[in-house]
């Protein structure tokens, strides 16, 4: 698992996370958003090429949101890969993220 | 972080199952109305497929799949018991433990294997009355069950779905489990109508440990699967996880029997009310609510008010109702604690801790002898406290490796089914003595030797049918294997009520094979012992089962090895015993000292019957005779000194005479002196003392010194051998005189 950190001025921090978003990258995942959410900004993170996520992941992602927000800054999620969405399908967990989805047309 | 332990258990457990699913297919086949017997197959098949679709193994899911769609069928009624069924499906149990080995070994199926899985797949399939599926349907498809769909079925959820609430335990991402696994392979039961994550678990950020559990799921299923079928689902996570499986309203009617009659199902309190009906489903989640308000998040599971409580607090049900219910549960419980108290350990870890008893009965034995030395009264007592302390320490230890042997008859059942079928002969297989114990090393290297002996039997002892009947035999021939305690060891008995040895053309062979003169004057005894003869056969055929002329030589090396020895008794036209003696353990055993000059040699306690003095007139009578005149009865006396080649002379008042018995045997050992019990911790010979009769290894004494221990059954023989007088005294000498000899814990 590789994350990139691209920051816009201004804007929010990007993250695109590529690779296994899993349990054996979590403890290293949960250290760049640590140093990142310590920063107090808005932070966007990019699901593009994400090729695997499990439930580690996905309570990442969760307490990420959640800490973001309590700072009142916003936390986005973006260009879900199709390994994120079969997951939040699975989990219904579109609503609980409240991104917007974009499901490509073959997969409708 | 490491994610084999619970595959380990899985295949760990997988081996079990299919061992009890075997044992039951063989009971099911002379007993085929037996429902407990199917139920218990179909429950092996079933946790098989469970467990393996949770890890994924998707071979193992496609194939059991239809093993088990076969059993439901025959579970149902709709398909009988017949004998081609229990030979397709002891087929198929080993094709499933062949697909489990090949994922626990991360290897491909082999050729032969490739080519069974398939010809089985076609019998089932062909059985269940489909057809092949073509290449490429995927297990989701083929595991699915067909779903009746209602009209509008969509909103019902009070009457037609299930209702699973899922709280994970912390540990369960870090024992290589994913709850998303859980709820994937959940799909493939039936249709997930809604699902709402329960992430109030969820710390806050800066307390997130990345690596634990805090997801939970509510889930409403439509499903046409049984509970236990979903419940299976959950099976590997059970133990750390907060489940609840709540029927269909529909159901619950049908569950109020079936919680009845099955009595050792695991209910959570809140179920056993709901199906009772004392509780509805609303009321039930209100509670489940209030209780996960009450207790702190994260600890959730640890500490919170019992359901009952705040179920009578709420005036749902009233406390009578909880009380009998809580009462249900209980008797649950201790019968789940009664049938799951044993635990798992690593065989490694056993041998280290015997090895370390072993060091420790050496080091208290140590101590007794100091204490002895400086006569210091309250030192005395503390160390027999310590002694008796370290006797029980060591039995407990060493019974930790006890097993019983029944595991290992049992396996024979198969064989005894299988070997008769292919020679055309009716064959029953009996098993007496099952409970014994013996050392799992003793066990697990009983059974190529075993499986010889057991062979040989069928294929040689045992006449074909019509011969039995032609001699006036009842045509079902008779295989016993049977075990018993006797003398410090373990008798394993493989008997037949076949033909007996022909000794004519064992004696014939014998000479043919040059093993014997020809005109060598043999006893009866003598003759039968030819065939543990190295190359010995007398098959007129070579079968696909023994007769190859390697087998009972081996057996009987193998046997010797476990420091056993092999009897056969025949009687001919009646059958052949073959009796096997084995030490019960190979670690530690309650030894004897005797001293034959400075040099001390220990005894197993088990073998001796008495011990007697040798002194006057009748010592030179016996030394004249070379036996002793016990009570009336002739006892074969060994000089220990001069069966070794000893220097030295004997003591000039008295020696003594242990009188030791084995087998059916009696033998007098004359030694100078008598020492006393002493816990012995076996150590191997070197290699280079391997050959030696008479001796079956050595031991460190309290004060360090080196004692050899007496193999009773090499002495035996010795007793009768002239010619290893020499050498095994030279090594005993060069063991317990030699100057290079080490002194202290080797």
């Amino acid at each position: 698992m590789e994350i990139e950190r691209k920051d816009e001025d201004g804007g929010p921090v990007e993250l695109a996370v590529r690779g296994e978003l899993t349990i054996y990258g979590a403890a290293e995942a949960y250290g760049v958003l640590d140093g990142v959410l310590a920063e107090g900004r808005d932070l966007r993170v990019n699901l593009s090429q994400v090729t695997e996520l499990d439930s580690t992941g996905v309570q990442l992602l969760l307490a990420a949101k959640s800490a973001v927000e309590g700072k009142n800054r916003r936390f986005e999620l973006v260009a879900h890969s199709p390994a994120v969405l079969e997951v939040m399908d699975l989990l219904q967990l579109s609503p609980v993220f409240g991104d917007p989805v974009v499901v490509p047309a073959d997969q409708i | 972080m490491n994610l084999e332990p619970a595959q380990l258990a899985f295949f760990a457990e997988a081996d079990e199952l299919l061992t009890r699913m075997e044992e039951s297919l063989l009971g099911l086949e002379s007993d085929p109305d037996n429902h407990e017997l199917i139920d218990e197959i179909f429950r092996a098949a079933h946790t098989i497929k469970g467990t393996a679709g949770v890890f994924g193994f998707d071979d193992v899911v496609h194939f059991t799949h239809e093993v088990e769609s076969l059993l439901d069928r025959i579970r149902d009624g709709r398909m009988a018991v017949t004998a081609a069924a229990i030979g397709l499906l002891l087929r198929s149990k080993d094709h499933i433990g062949a697909l489990v080995r090949a994922v626990a070994e991360k290897s491909e199926l082999d050729a032969g294997d490739v080519r069974e899985g398939g010809e089985l797949m076609a019998a089932l399939l062909d059985l269940l009355g489909r057809k092949a599926p073509a290449a490429g349907d995927s297990i989701v498809e083929s595991a699915a069950p067909e779903l009746v769909r209602e009209a509008g079925g969509d909103d019902c959820v009070s009457t037609g779905n299930w209702h699973l609430s899922l709280r994970f335990g912390s540990d369960v991402l870090r024992s290589g489990m994913d709850p998303l696994s859980f709820l994937r392979f959940l799909g493939t039961l039936g249709d997930i109508v809604h699902l709402h994550a329960v992430c109030d678990a969820l710390p806050a950020w800066s307390q997130l440990d990345p690596e634990s559990c805090y997801l939970g799921f509510e889930i409403d299923f439509r499903s046409e699967a049984s509970k236990s079928d979903i419940e299976a689902v959950f099976e590997f996570v059970r133990d750390d996880c907060v489940i609840h499986i709540i029927p269909p309203y529909a159901r619950v009617s049908e569950y109020l029997d079936v919680i009845r009659a099955l009595p050792e199902d695991d209910l959570k309190i809140g179920e056993i009310l709901v199906l009772s009906g004392a509780l509805t489903r609303a009321e039930l989640e209100r509670g489940l609510v209030r209780q996960l308000d009450v207790g702190q998040p994260g600890e959730r599971v640890a500490q919170t008010q019992p359901l009952g409580e705040i179920l009578v607090e709420d005036g749902s049900v009233n406390a009578g109702v909880v009380d009998a219910a809580l009462v249900k549960q209980k008797q649950v419980k201790d019968a789940k604690a009664q049938e799951a108290r044993s635990l798992r350990i690593d065989a490694d870890k056993l041998d280290h801790l015997i090895e370390l008893v072993g060091e420790l009965v050496i080091a208290s034995a140590g101590v007794q002898n100091i204490s002895q030395t400086l006569a210091n009264i309250p030192l005395s007592e503390a160390s027999e406290v310590l002694l008796r302390l370290v006797n029980d320490v060591r039995d407990q230890a060493l019974s930790l490796r006890m097993v019983q042997i029944g595991a290992t008859f049992q396996r024979f059942q198969r064989v005894v089914r299988d070997v008769s079928r292919e020679l055309g002969k009716d064959i029953e297989l009996v098993i007496n003595g099952a409970e014994t114990e013996l050392d799992k090393t003793v066990v697990e290297h009983i059974g190529d030797p075993l499986m010889h002996l057991v062979r040989n039997a069928m294929d040689h002892g045992i006449e074909q049918t019509d011969v039995r009947l032609a001699r006036g035999k009842p045509a079902r021939a008779r295989l016993t294997l049977g075990a018993r305690h006797e003398a410090g060891g373990i008798v394993i008995v493989v008997a037949d009520d076949g033909g007996g040895l022909n000794r004519e053309k064992i004696r014939s062979k014998a000479i043919e094979r040059g093993l014997i003169s020809a005109d060598a004057q043999l006893s009866e005894r003598e003759i039968d012992r030819l065939i543990f003869a190295p190359g010995f056969s007398t098959a007129d055929q070579v079968s696909n089962l023994s007769g190859r002329g390697v087998g009972m030589d081996v057996v009987r090396r193998n046997i010797e090895a476990l420091r056993g020895t092999v009897e056969i008794h025949t009687v001919p036209g009646q059958g052949t015993t073959l009796g096997i003696r084995l030490p019960l353990t190979l670690a530690i055993i309650d030894g004897f000292l005797i001293g034959v000059g400075s040099t001390t040699f220990v005894l197993p306690v088990g073998v001796i019957v008495e011990c007697v003095e040798l002194a006057g007139g009748q010592r030179s009578l016996a030394r004249a005779r070379g036996y002793l005149d016990m009570r009336g009865e002739v006892l074969p006396l060994l000089w220990l000194r001069d069966a070794f080649d000893m220097q030295g002379e004997a003591p000039t008042r008295r020696e003594n005479v242990v009188i030791v018995k084995f087998g059916q045997t009696r033998m007098g050992i004359v030694v100078d002196q008598l020492m006393g019990e002493h816990q012995t911790v076996i150590r191997p010979l070197g290699k280079l003392f391997q050959a030696l009769r008479g001796v079956s290894g050595s031991t460190i004494l309290g004060s360090g010194e080196i004692a050899l221990i007496l193999d009773v059954a090499g002495l035996l023989q010795l007793a009768g051998r002239n010619e290893h007088q020499l050498q095994a005294g030279a090594a005993v000498r060069a063991l317990a005189e030699g100057d290079g000899v080490p002194t202290t814990t080797a």
